[in-house]
């Protein structure tokens, strides 16, 4: 075809269509752009950088005084002073200046021409080295080119001579230059000192809000650079991002680096303030989005005359500070988070391993977020469009289980719980695993910390349950024993203790009988209010009642002396004296509140035997080898010309009937008398014979054929093959109980009982004969936190919970379901209508768990399963087999500790970070940790004080100490060395504005009620060394401080020894049959143990533990004997040492060593001997015989009520630590205030004026020496006589 | 009418106190005849408001409204209203369950029982300490200053000397001891900090133990070696306290005219704090002397504590219960 000049199209439209094309792709251009402008995060980072400049201004408000401009304007002055003074040698200054000048030059062109020379130099070098290896190897062949390098080389060293010289010069020049020019210069660098912090403040509001009138320049490009275009050439608001390439994020299965960018919206995350303060406080009602510009551009108003800007206070009407909300506020506690010197910088952890929630999202929908409650939900909704994610797996966790992701990497939990530096930085979290320790969840549902021998979390597994199972696991390097014991007690001995009356009754419903029990209920839960259950409930309560019976092994019982009338009043006394109050509570001590064991109130109506009661008290042991009861060496004992057995009396106590009251019913003569009724009254359970052979029949027709059911239950015995092949194997099934014998109803319910244990997991927590071997039967919870949500068998419990799942009030049906609280929840939240915030806490808790239960959540499904396990099957049994009904059962759970739980389990996700993020403490920092799960393990804390009392406020006196004419000069050294001085100021005001202090101490004496109000005062015994800012001065122990009780702001208990402190004031009440003062109470009770990593020697203690002998005479109760390993003792005596900083697990003694000794006995021949008369010396002269058993002479008690008996000494040697013992020896009470050891090497005063030369500091220090050479001089020097003939009548009673 | 009837009282009384003070005196002579008199003075120390020279700081006394100036006595009896027993001695002579060498020194002589001594006779109540609650603001200016003449407190026989020591808080004290055996005197103050030292044998030179502060009332001092040993001391920042004596007597002098609160203690007297009285008003008119006799019964006294532990827990559950003495066990 020709060509012509025709268009295929209309030229003019097409002009029209292609115009159009283009303004609608500029327009979609436009619209992109403007669309990617207007992410949300520019405008909150427009508005942090404005609050970051509203701060600097604040500051620079802080500098625009008076006072400072006076001092600028001085400085000023100076300046010109000092300038007009150097010109005035300006004469002198410009021949220097210029001579400066001129080196410099020189200095500049020598140095260059030297870098010239040096490379000639080694050109020639070069040239050199190409003839060698071009084969010249002759002296004079090579001479010419040797000549030429000579030459060069010796010009160079030249030259570098001169440089030198002119260095020398020009800083000789420059020296004399700076030293006409000093008064001006000095005067400068003092006013730019002086101007630092302004400066800064400047240059920082300078980079984030120049001022357009002073810095135009500046101000126009940074407005110019906020353009829409022009600001993608890096502009000032742009996303920010932490890449972490070793903290991988999973996605799809697959691992990611992580990319976090929520420091592109939280901009002010990290700031600090000096002093590690919080920048931005974070306050829930400070600066927002929505308020942000009433508090930065100030409030339009509407008045009379016209609408105006006000400037909007930040100090609220209460006074309080307008601080910063989300997302503008720092993060808080910046010791322990995000900071550089934090143990989790921002840098190197990001946000979202902690977090979880979308790093790469730059949207508040995107990073999903998660609200605390649906309420908040719907808040953020109207505010930010928010909506679940449903993209990305692992939003955030909300506030109230944020704790959970602290466990990927610690994985020893206890550090969260107590740290010495940090305090509980988890509550929640620690809490949720002290309740898992308690209940001992891990009986069923493993834990387990390991993964092919790789540490994925935290560790809660039963310790192996027999010898070949703990010897498979030493035998495998990649396996690690679990540690656990089962939490319930051991029922191989079962029979040996109680009736099947009160066992059946136990089973059914453990709270019927003790309120306060952590035995979970099993039966007449939610899944068994039907006929068929109340039927077949009964068959197998009594068929685990049977089967523990009968297959309770015998347990040889002890029995007191023969004749022995044991006394329960005397057993009340003892049971309150020999510890079992520590771990027990008894309604007879309403003030002791232990409950590490079970209350012992209503024990009589248990126990059957007295006898098996009195050995279980006397050997815990023989009835339960892993009980956690200690032996407490109740042994029979001679108190003056009488035997008392105490364990055989306070099994008396303990079984003795009681009134309506509790109070003990005497007989005839006036004594209380044993439980007449005892476990007896519980009858035993009814049961139907139907429902047995109904029960049997489903668990048979699970072996064995129909037909084949119905003979054996016909025939009474088992068929022959069938049983044979029961023989044959080596796991025996359940149907063992059944195939000797004929088949009776006993043996029926036997096996029943056999069944229900299994089907129950009864053995979890209880030893049982036969069960050795069993695996836990619940999920195993270590990954439990990424279960796949789909696989949650929720079934019908939407439904149950809009029309139930409310407990009972006061034995009604709660008219409110669950649904219905939540609704109310959810109302309440919106509108504010809470009464506490305690209720809002909890309600919308309820509303959370709700909500999270509709959308399938993990953490909903967790918190109705605790709350009411069986509730999953409702309207589920119609069509479920009886043995396939849901079995876990209730635990006396409260909803905040169901939280805690959740936190603890929702964290378990088996996905530990880079070995490097894992927290794997070494040395002190682990030995702490393992200690206190040990404390934990033995309620070590039950008996003991670890940590003192604090007590804050303003005591009356605060002079320093000085030192007494009685004390020896070197003990205050010694002091501060074991007692370093803390500082006691702190922040706090009392209301009168006067600054509190803070200090460690016991209370002396608590306020007389009688005193005027004015007078009111607590004395408290200090027990540290505290200082108050002024140097060298201190106030220590055992200084008595006067706190008013107007001027008292807090008193904290300390740590542990509730016990000791009840027993303190019980026996200041004359519990014990006599009142005593509060300081013979205290020596009386179990003794503090503040600092005892100091004072004894860890391989002492470790000995100790294991195995503890009588130390103390004063003491009502012997510290008992734990059912604990070596391993464990060793453990927790490194634990003390580390907690106080001392060496362990040896420590050195040089008092023992040649070179200290020989350098002794250089100045004083025959040291040892004469230390060892100090110490040894016979009553009366001596002192430490007077008290002590020491050298090898026993001591003579006499009357126990007229004799003080201390410590014997031949255990100090190798129990305590050389420089405790020398402060002990100094002054006793700098160590423990209300010790009864005197002061016996008093500074003023010559005790043995025979012996070095009666110097009492020389005669404490030999005593030391004495002690811990000990057996050495004892070897050398022979047993110590008696000074006093023994009196065989005074001996009497006296224990030797 | 009222008044009358009162200075009637007051003469009887003077005349009452002039005998006691006459047969006291008696007793006295009669007692440094037959056991040897005390060879130191301050063995027998009686408290007096001593002279002291400058006047000291007035806070002002809340408890004390002083009219018109000058100053007056407080003298009365103490008594105890029912029946007085004769006390075990705590220590009886030859003890012989006392270790060795204690039983030389410490039962050589029977240790008596002080905490509660009744004169058979009179029935007047020793040991009793009546002081004025609070420091008043006009202190007569000779007593203001706390003397500078020490104090003693002694032990011999395993018992201390005195039972009940006041004293003004700033005194001196000296510590002290008579006995061939070792003390470790142990003070449980209240505002200060302890003294536990041991006192050598027959150290008539003396420890000083100084009580920085005054106390709110007396403060036990033990002898931990000794348990039985026991005493008060009573560091007051004023003169105004007295001991009565063994007749039940007490006087209080140079006390500012005005109406004062006054408090009386026992050691065994109700409650921590041991005051049988608290807050008594009784007014001092100047130059005069005022009579103050005050009356307990039996039920106003408790038990005291005491300073051994364990061992004083036993002695009771030995008498609760029937102790059968076989020592067989069946334990194998």
């Amino acid at each position: 075809m020709p060509a012509t000049e025709d268009f295929a199209r209309n030229l003019r439209t097409m002009h029209v269509v292609s115009a159009a094309s283009a303004f609608a792709l500029l327009a979609t251009t436009l619209w992109m752009m403007q669309a990617d402008y207007a992410d949300e995060w520019r405008g909150i980072q427009r508005v942090a950088y404005e609050a970051q400049a509203q701060q600097i201004d604040d500051d620079l408000l802080k500098l625009d005084t008076q006072e400072f401009a006076d001092k600028e304007k001085d400085l000023e002055q100076q300046v010109k002073a000092a300038k007009e003074a150097v010109a005035a040698r300006q004469a002198e200054v410009d021949p220097a200046s210029k001579e400066v000048d001129h080196l410099d030059g020189e200095f500049q062109r020598l140095s260059r021409e030297l870098k010239f020379q040096n490379a000639k130099r080694d050109k020639v070098r070069a040239d050199y080295d190409l003839k060698v290896r071009d084969g010249l190897t002759s002296k004079k062949e090579l001479e010419p080119y040797r000549e030429i390098f000579d030459a060069e080389q010796g010009k160079a060293t030249e030259m570098d001579l001169k440089l030198q010289d002119l260095q020398l010069k020009f800083d000789t020049a420059k020296a004399k230059l700076a030293d006409l020019t000093k008064p001006r210069d000095e005067a400068l660098a003092a006013k730019k000192k002086y101007e630092t912090e302004l400066v800064r403040l400047e240059k920082a509001k300078e980079k984030i809000a120049p001022d357009p009138r002073t810095q135009t320049g500046v101000a126009f490009k940074r407005w110019l650079m906020q353009l829409p275009i022009i600001e993608g050439f890096n502009g000032p608001l742009k996303l920010n991002q932490i890449w972490l390439p070793d903290l991988t994020v999973t996605l799809g299965m697959k691992e990611a680096a992580r990319y976090d960018r929520c420091i592109t919206c939280h901009l002010n995350i990290d700031r600090v303030n000096t002093g590690n303060v919080p920048a931005y406080t974070h306050d829930d009602h400070g600066i927002s989005m929505s308020n942000a510009d009433e508090y930065l551009h100030g409030k339009t108003v509407t008045t009379a005359d016209g609408i105006r800007v006000e400037k909007t206070s930040r100090v609220r009407s209460d006074g309080s500070i307008v601080g910063y909300a989300h997302p503008f506020s720092t993060h808080p506690n910046p010791d322990l988070y995000l900071t550089a010197p934090s143990p989790h910088p921002m840098q190197k952890f990001g946000c979202t391993s902690c977090h979880d929630g979308q790093g790469s999202g730059t949207s508040f929908h995107n990073a999903s977020h998660a609200p605390d409650s649906p309420d908040i939900g719907a808040d953020w909704h109207k505010k930010y469009g928010y909506s679940y994610n449903h993209f990305w797996e692992y939003p955030m966790f909300p506030k109230r289980l944020r704790e959970a992701t602290c466990l990927k990497c610690h994985h020893n939990v206890v550090e969260l719980g107590v740290n010495p530096k940090f305090g509980a930085s988890a509550p929640k979290l620690f809490k949720g695993y002290e309740l898992i320790r308690q209940y001992g969840c891990f009986g069923c549902h493993e834990i387990n910390g390991f993964n092919a021998g790789k540490a994925i979390g935290p560790d809660m597994r039963l310790e192996p349950q027999t010898p070949e199972e703990a010897e498979r696991i030493a035998a495998d390097p990649s396996s690690v024993a679990g540690t656990m014991r089962k939490v319930g007690p051991g029922l191989r001995h079962f029979a040996a203790k109680t009736t099947r009356g009160w066992a059946e009754n136990w089973v059914e419903e453990p709270q019927r009988f003790r309120p306060e029990t952590r035995m979970p209920q099993f039966f007449n839960l939610t899944n068994q209010k039907d006929s068929h259950a109340k039927d077949l409930q009964p068959v197998e309560i009594a068929g685990i009642v049977e089967f523990l019976f009968s297959k309770s092994e015998k347990e040889t019982l002890d029995h007191w002396a023969e004749g022995y009338v044991p006394d329960a009043e005397r057993g009340k006394v003892l049971f309150s004296q020999r510890g079992c109050l520590a771990c027990h509570a008894h309604g007879d001590f309403p003030g002791a509140k232990a409950d590490f064991g079970p209350n012992l109130t209503n024990a009589h109506q248990k126990i059957s035997s007295m006898e098996w009661l009195y050995s279980w008290v006397r050997e815990p042991t023989r009835h339960s080898a892993r009980t956690r009861m200690p032996n407490l060496y109740l042994e029979p004992e001679k108190v003056g010309d009488a035997m008392v057995d105490p364990a055989a009396d306070i099994a008396a106590f303990l079984l003795s009937n009681r009134d309506a009251d509790g109070k003990l019913v005497p007989d005839a003569d006036g004594k209380p008398v044993r439980d007449t009724v005892g476990p007896d009254k519980f009858k035993q359970i009814e049961w139907k014979k139907e429902a047995l052979d109904e029960l049997s029949r489903l668990y048979l027709s699970k072996v064995l054929t129909n037909a084949k059911v119905d003979e054996t239950l016909k025939s009474q015995a088992y068929p022959d093959k069938e049983a044979a092949s029961i023989r044959s194997v080596a796991i025996k099934p359940d149907e063992i109980e059944l195939i000797e014998g004929p088949i009776t109803d006993k043996t029926l319910l036997r096996y029943i009982g056999r069944r229900s244990i299994s089907r129950y997991g009864c053995y979890g927590c209880h030893d049982i004969p036969g069960f050795e071997k069993a695996r836990p039967i619940g999920t195993a919870l270590q990954d439990w936190g990424r279960k796949d949500p789909t696989k949650l068998a929720l079934e019908h419990i939407e439904e149950f919970l809009h029309h139930h799942g409310e407990p009972d009030v006061d034995g009604k049906p709660n008219p409110q379901s669950t649904a219905q609280r939540a609704q109310a929840a959810y109302r309440n939240g919106l509108n504010g209508n809470f009464t506490s915030e305690e209720q809002r806490d909890r309600e919308t808790a309820a509303a959370y768990f709700f909500d999270q239960l509709n959308s399938h959540g993990r953490a909903g499904f967790l918190w109705q399963k605790l709350r009411d396990p069986r509730s999953y099957d409702y309207k589920k049994i119609e069509t479920k087999n009886y043995d396939e009904r849901l079995r876990m059962p209730k635990f006396p759970f409260s909803e905040s500790d169901i939280e805690a739980i959740a936190n603890f389990v929702l964290g378990l996700v088996a996905e530990p970070p880079a070995e490097k993020f894992v927290y794997r403490p070494q040395g002190a920092a682990k030995a702490r940790i393992d200690g206190e799960k040990l404390l934990a393990k033995y309620n070590c804390t039950g008996c003991h004080m670890v940590e003192l009392p604090e007590i804050t406020g303003l005591p009356e006196d605060l002079t320093p100490y000085e030192l007494a004419k009685s004390d020896i000069p070197e003990s205050l050294d010694l002091l501060l060395k074991l007692k370093p001085p803390r500082d006691a100021r702190t922040k706090l005001k009392l209301p009168s504005g006067e600054t509190a202090i803070s200090f460690h101490g016991m209370l002396v004496k608590p306020p007389d009620p009688e005193d005027d109000p004015e007078d009111q005062s607590s004395f408290y015994d200090l027990w540290e060394t505290i200082s108050l800012g002024e140097k060298d001065k201190f106030m220590i122990p055992p200084n008595r401080i006067e706190v008013k009780v107007k001027k008292l702001l807090s008193k904290t208990d300390g740590r542990g020894g509730a016990f000791a402190e009840w027993l303190v004031d019980d026996s200041m009440k004359g519990g014990g049959g006599t009142k005593v003062e509060r300081s013979v109470a205290r020596e009386m009770a179990p003794p503090t143990l503040y600092q005892e990593g100091l004072k004894v020697q860890t391989p002492w203690l470790f000995a100790f533990l294991q195995n503890p002998d009588r130390l103390r005479y004063t003491t009502v109760l012997r510290m008992p004997q734990f059912n604990m390993t070596s391993d464990e003792a060793g453990k927790l005596a490194n634990y003390f040492a580390a907690v106080d900083g001392a060496a362990y697990p040896y420590q050195e003694v040089p008092q023992r060593e040649p070179e200290y000794l020989s350098a002794k006995a250089e100045n004083h021949p025959h040291y040892l001997s004469d230390a060892w008369k100090v110490v040894t010396m016979g009553p009366p002269t001596g002192f430490c015989a007077g008290c002590h058993a020491v050298g090898g002479r026993p001591f003579v008690a006499g009357d126990p009520t007229k004799v003080t008996r201390g410590p014997d000494l031949d255990r100090v040697t190798n129990r305590l630590r050389p420089d405790w013992l020398q402060l002990w020896l100094f002054n006793p009470k700098l160590i423990t205030p209300y010790t009864r050891m005197p002061q016996n090497f008093a500074n003023d005063k010559h005790v043995f004026p025979e012996l070095f030369g009666g110097n009492a500091r020389d005669q404490a220090v030999a005593s030391r020496d004495a002690l811990m050479n000990y057996l050495r001089i004892l070897e050398k020097e022979g047993k110590a006589t008696a000074a006093a003939p023994a009196d065989s009548a005074g001996a009497a009673g006296g224990k030797q | 009418m009222i008044g009358k009837s009162n200075w009637e009282n007051f003469d009887v009384r003077i005349a009452k106190l002039k005998y006691a003070l006459f047969t006291s005196a008696l007793a006295l002579v009669a007692a440094c005849l037959f056991a040897g008199c005390p060879e130191q003075a301050h063995v027998t120390v009686t408290i007096k408001p001593v002279a002291g020279a400058a006047a000291a700081t007035a806070d002002a006394g809340a408890g004390t409204e002083t009219a018109a100036a000058g100053f007056g006595t407080l003298v009365g009896t103490v008594t105890f209203d029912g029946a007085a027993k004769e006390r075990p001695p705590l220590i009886a002579k030859g003890d012989p369950t006392l270790k060795p060498e204690d039983k030389q020194v410490c039962a050589a002589e029977p240790v008596p029982d002080e905490s509660l001594l009744v004169n058979p006779g009179s029935k007047g109540l020793a040991n009793v300490v009546i002081f004025l609650e609070k420091r008043p603001a006009n202190i007569k200016p000779e007593l203001a200053a706390p003397p500078k003449t020490p104090v003693f407190f002694d032990q011999k026989g395993c018992r201390f000397l005195p039972h009940v020591l006041a004293f003004q808080s700033g005194q001196p004290l000296l510590v002290i001891s008579d006995d061939k055996v070792p003390h470790n005197t142990h003070t449980r103050p209240k505002r200060n900090a302890e003294f536990n030292q041991l006192i050598s044998p027959n150290d008539r030179a003396g420890k000083p133990c100084d009580y920085k502060k005054p106390e709110s009332g007396p403060i036990s001092v033990v002898c931990d070696l000794h348990p039985w040993m026991k005493a008060y001391h009573f560091p007051i920042d004023h003169p105004y306290v007295a001991v009565t004596d063994k007749d039940g007597k007490f006087k209080i002098e140079g006390l500012p005219a005005g109406k004062h609160s006054f408090n009386v203690w026992h050691e065994r007297g109700p409650g921590d704090s041991q005051l049988l009285e608290r807050k008594l008003q009784i007014t001092i008119e100047a130059d005069k002397e005022a009579t103050k006799d005050l009356s307990y019964g039996a039920g106003k006294f408790a038990v005291a504590p005491v300073n051994t532990g364990r061992t004083v827990a036993y002695e009771r559950l030995l008498k609760g219960g029937a102790i059968v003495v076989t020592q067989k066990e069946s334990r194998p």
